[in-house]
């Protein structure tokens, strides 16, 4: 009898028992097939520049004022500028009409103040991590007129937010033109910073010295942040004042700071530290140690002083003059 | 008289291979050299052309050495520390690969250059002359170039000008002289043959530069860029020979001959094997010492061998430090039985036992031996207690007996470090003061920012897991898979498993059939594992710089190979259990299918990778665009410019100023040297520039702002992509 016993007593016939031999290599042969075929579906994914086109002009006659454009996954936004110029900007308050997914966990809410509509765009055979969450906004059917045509439709996925409720009061970031800047040196000369559209202006510390300006900026390369202040180190351990003289309070007054790393060899760097001072009195203080790899953040809670409009400063003191460079994300909230 | 050790083993017998071993080893090694010379199509890394540079440099020395002038001019202080000292000469590394290089530039390749206008000289008549040093390039009076009209821009990448005359130096100094054949290019005719042509409609240039003139004898076989690159090549050829040779000892012919290939057509294995860098021979060396180490095992021959191929691992990189350490901590585990802790009978320690010593003095020595170490330690910390550990054992007569050393370990250090010093001119002076700074150089290493599923790791303490997952995401998912069941296989204690799991004999004797499919000695085991383990461990430690990715870890990929050689072993030895077929040749020839089916992926994986190299993840991770969406590092090195080249040279205007971003001035050089830039295209700073590349890399972030606001744009002018993904954008001007 070639039949053998299995445990249970059960006889294991012997093709029974060869395909149990061979199952390793055939699942082994199956799981590479699987991704062989996967890479081979992920080469022809990328949508053509012709789609995007297709896109940008569909996209066109729908966008109105206030309307905000997000594609996900987001390092693929440079295929949408690249036909930036089909989509005529919006008679919108933020000169911007793009924007981008700049990270994966959350939108920035200060991003959103300015948008009555978000138009979410997927691209759909591109890995994707959660769906963009967009605080204060809900998502909507799509107006039937609206729909996408089928061409567009096989490519990628439309999906339409709109805002529900005001989360924003006032955003340090895009409310740059109303501030006053000045900046010490370690010797406590003063250079002066001027407004010059879109950024403020600060005079070098010394000539041909680069980048002392606070800049707003998008930063929407790899989803590292979202739109911000740009503050170079111009100064080895130098102090910046930023002042907004009328800001709105509310309920909190959000802060966030990080890096953004210039340079890409960081043995370099001191730690910065960032007071708020709020009506004059100095409200909270946040550190940021050259190996932070995060934002850091900081709450204020300004529920007391509600309705009313005081001064807002921030001072950033220390830190390498070359190397690394602050980034600064701050609102009020309503 | 000494005792015999009951547990000491003697050495292994010799493997031997069949002829027909070597002969697929060449196989391969020819092969893969010749796959690699037809792929070279990504552009010069940062480090590739610093090296260009120096190889050359060290060339021009070594070619004045053995010249006609005096050897003692060329070996004085002076002369070395001008060629070979500090980093304005690459002196971090050793010079072996470099030199390497630069004898493979000199000898094989085509070394293209500019000429001038031709005109009358007293002596030879009409001439025209090259516009480059001859000597540097290896020419001498009488030798034979090729002169070319200009390269259209329309050309593809590897076509060569269009022949136009042959020629003759006649003159390498102070100016170098070309005599044409039958004089073709007159004062009258080289402008409108040789001059840079020019679109009547776009005013844009039509072709690369103007007439250039070539080296052309028997031997100038590759393009200029090409043998610079051809040693790192000829390495990782070998290197597969040797991972085949290793695997056919272990496990047989068809599961290493998987084993070689998927380490070659590991995609970002297979992207350094072109590159004009260290990491694939060192890789290569280190492995080889390792190899000819477990050779000496069982023939002492090969101990020289292991010694002499450590000098030249010293020579090429410092990771071969490391080598003695993995061999040193395998020769300590793989022998542990032989080791024998022996106690003179006059021993304080005896306190037991027929020769007891008398209880007081056992008692004055136990508390002196207490106090020696507390004191110790309290005094130095574990220095102090390591210290104290020692002068006891010796004061106590505590004897360790070793197993017998091997002849390796008494060669290695002589000869390696002398070749070391013979060899590396840099250290001909100062030897100690130069070494010490060789060595603080990557002791102190500075650290470039890795992105890290979002993370930006910049400065030390790194992740432990980085190496590791790395290294399961940028390998091949059938290396993944079966690395993971020969490391399961032979690291797990299956026995014990199957005996604590059941009591039952016949199960634990089919497991132990099963075992037996692909038998690994223990001696083997350690082997890999530890060798293995080694450079991978040191990158996971927090403080090591991780800024070059997988290359960092090369020396453990062939282990991890062989590793999976021996997990494919296994699931084939299975499932020929399961086969209906009788005969071993049909069989074999279904173990060769399934093998090169499993080869089949990386293969393209590594040939649609081959530009963009270090962009390249695995299917766990969702491939170039899944690491993309979970921020993963794009990449590094600034070589997808040449991408770009193409584009530049069709859009560009005649002199255009060009920002290349991370691309080095080297790498523009040699882009323009053989052929793939236009000549009038100028290296320009941001603010001068209206053409700008920008490299998608986080660290890079606050230029692509710059460059956006600068150009008053957000919209690339042209954009290379790797599936979707852009990994250089071009911005032209706003009104450019």
């Amino acid at each position: 009898m070639s039949h053998e016993l299995s445990k249970s007593g059960a006889a294991i016939p012997p093709i029974a028992r060869r395909l149990l031999y061979l199952l390793p290599l055939l699942a082994l042969l199956v799981a590479m097939l699987y991704f062989a075929i996967s890479e081979s579906r992920r080469r022809l994914a990328p949508p053509s520049a012709a789609a995007w086109e297709l896109l940008a002009r569909w996209l066109a006659p729908t966008l109105q004022a206030g309307d905000g454009l997000l594609v996900d996954p987001s390092w693929a936004v440079g295929a949408l500028h690249r036909v930036e110029s089909e989509i005529p900007a919006p008679q919108s308050t933020d000169p911007d009409p793009l924007l981008n997914i700049l990270d994966r966990h959350a939108v920035h809410p200060a991003d959103l103040m300015w948008l009555r509509r978000v138009f979410v765009i997927e691209v759909r055979d591109f890995p994707r991590d959660q769906p963009p969450k967009l605080p204060g906004f809900r998502e909507q059917e799509l107006p039937r007129e609206a729909a996408f045509p089928e061409l567009l439709g096989r490519t990628f996925r439309l999906r339409l937010y709109r805002r529900t409720r005001p989360t924003v009061l006032f955003d340090f970031v895009r409310q740059l033109s109303q501030a006053r800047a000045w900046r010490l040196d370690q010797h406590r000369r003063r250079q002066s910073c001027r407004w010059q559209k879109p950024k403020l202006a600060c005079q070098r510390p010394q000539r041909g010295a680069s980048w002392c300006d606070i800049v707003p900026v998008r930063a929407e390369l790899i989803g590292t942040g979202p739109a911000a202040l740009f503050f170079h180190m111009c100064n080895h351990n130098g102090r910046s004042f930023l002042e907004y003289p009328a800001t709105p309070l509310g309920r909190r007054i959000r802060v966030q700071i990080g890096w953004q790393m210039f340079a890409f060899q960081s043995k370099d760097g001191d730690p910065v530290v960032l007071d708020v001072f709020v009506a004059g009195l100095h409200r909270g203080s946040i550190w940021v140690h050259p190996n932070d790899n995060r934002m850091r953040s900081l709450t204020i809670d300004t529920r007391s002083l509600r309705g009313e409009v005081r001064p807002v400063r921030f001072v950033l003191s220390g830190g390498s003059h070359w190397g690394r460079n602050s980034l600064l994300v701050g609102w009020v909230e309503d | 008289m000494k005792a015999p050790n009951p547990h000491a083993v003697g050495p292994p017998a010799p493997y031997r291979f069949a002829r027909a071993d070597f002969a697929i080893a060449l196989s391969l090694w020819v092969a893969c050299v010749a796959l690699l010379l037809q792929t070279s199509s990504m552009g010069y890394t940062r480090d590739e052309s610093f090296y260009f540079r120096h190889s050359v440099t060290y060339v021009r020395w070594i070619s004045g050495f053995l010249g006609k002038g005096e050897p003692a001019k060329w070996t004085s202080k002076d002369s070395v520390y001008r060629y070979w000292h500090s980093t304005g000469n690459n002196m971090e590394h050793p010079p072996l690969i470099k030199v390497l290089f630069g004898l493979s530039w000199r000898t094989f390749g085509q070394k293209q250059r500019r000429i001038g206008a031709p005109f009358k000289h007293g002596k030879y008549g009409l001439v025209i002359p090259l516009l480059a040093n001859a000597e540097e390039l290896g020419l001498k009076v009488g030798d034979r170039l090729l002169v070319s009209h200009p390269k259209p821009v329309s050309a593809a990448d590897g076509d060569r000008p269009e022949r136009l005359a042959g020629g003759t130096l006649v003159s390498a100094k102070p100016r170098a002289l070309i005599k044409l054949d039958g004089d073709p290019l007159t004062p009258a005719s080289f402008h409108r043959v040789c001059d840079q042509r020019i679109d009547s409609e776009t005013k844009r240039p039509l072709t690369i530069g103007g007439c250039t003139a070539q080296n052309d004898g028997p031997l100038a076989l590759l393009r200029e860029d090409l043998s610079m690159r051809a040693p790192a090549m000829v390495f990782s050829g070998l290197l597969i020979a040797l991972v085949f040779l290793f695997g056919v000892e272990l496990f047989g012919r068809i599961p290493a001959f998987f084993g070689a290939l998927i380490l070659f057509f590991t995609p970002r294995f297979f992207f350094h094997s072109h590159l004009t860098c260290f990491d694939v021979p060192i890789a290569t060396l280190v492995f080889a010492t390792q190899y000819a180490f477990w050779r000496s095992e069982s023939r002492r021959t090969w101990a020289l061998g292991a010694a002499v191929l450590w000098g030249l691992a010293l020579l090429t990189k410092h990771n071969a430090l490391l080598v003695p350490v993995g061999l040193v901590l395998y020769w300590l585990t793989a022998h542990w039985r032989e080791y024998r802790l022996a106690l003179p009978d006059s021993s304080a320690l005896r306190l037991f036992g027929p020769q007891r010593a008398p209880r007081w003095r056992s008692a004055i020595a136990i508390a002196l031996g207490i106090a020696t170490l507390v004191g110790g330690a309290l005094l130095l910390g574990l220095k102090g207690a390591i210290a104290a550990s020692l002068l006891l054992a010796i004061a106590y007569g505590l004897r360790l007996r070793l197993p017998s050393i091997p002849l390796a370990f008494l060669l290695m250090p002589p000869i390696g470090f002398t070749m070391l010093v013979l060899f590396w001119p840099a250290l001909w002076y100062d030897t100690l003061a130069n070494l010490e700074w060789y060595l603080n150089f990557h002791l102190k290493h500075v650290h470039y920012s890795q992105q890290y599923f979002g993370e930006v790791l910049g400065v030390p303490p790194f992740p432990i897991s980085f190496p590791f997952v790395m290294t399961l995401t940028t390998v091949p998912e059938a290396l993944v898979v079966l690395s993971g069941t020969g490391l399961a296989l032979f690291y797990l204690p299956w026995q014990r498993l199957s005996a604590w799991l059941s009591r039952d004999e016949p199960q634990s004797a089919k497991v132990r059939s099963l075992l037996a499919l692909v038998p690994l000695s223990p001696r083997a085991r350690w082997f890999i594992a530890i060798n293995g383990l080694i450079p991978i461990a040191v990158i996971a430690m927090p403080s090591s710089p991780i800024f070059g990715g997988v290359k960092h870890w090369f020396p453990t990929m062939p282990f991890v190979s062989l590793i999976a050689a021996g997990g494919f072993a296994f699931i084939w030895k299975l499932a020929e259990r399961g086969l209906p077929i009788k005969s071993s040749l049909q069989r074999s020839a279904i173990a060769l299918l399934c093998c090169l089916l499993l080869l089949t992926p990386p293969l393209r994986a590594s040939l649609h990778n081959v530009s963009t190299g270090t962009s390249y993840y695995n299917g766990f991770l969702g491939g170039v665009s899944g690491a993309a969406s979970r921020r993963m590092h794009r990449q590094f090195w600034g070589y997808a410019v040449r991408g770009a080249l193409p584009w530049l040279n069709r859009r560009a205007r005649k002199n255009a100023r060009v920002w290349f971003h991370n691309a080095t001035w080297g790498a523009i050089t040699m882009y323009k040297q053989v052929g793939l830039l236009r000549h009038d295209i100028q290296n320009a700073a941001l603010q001068q520039a209206e053409i700008a590349m920008f490299f998608h890399q986080r660290a890079f972030e606050p230029f692509y702002n710059e460059v956006q606001r600068a150009f008053g744009t957000k919209t690339p002018a042209h954009q290379i992509t790797i599936d979707g993904v852009p990994v250089l954008s071009v911005f032209v001007r706003k009104g450019r």
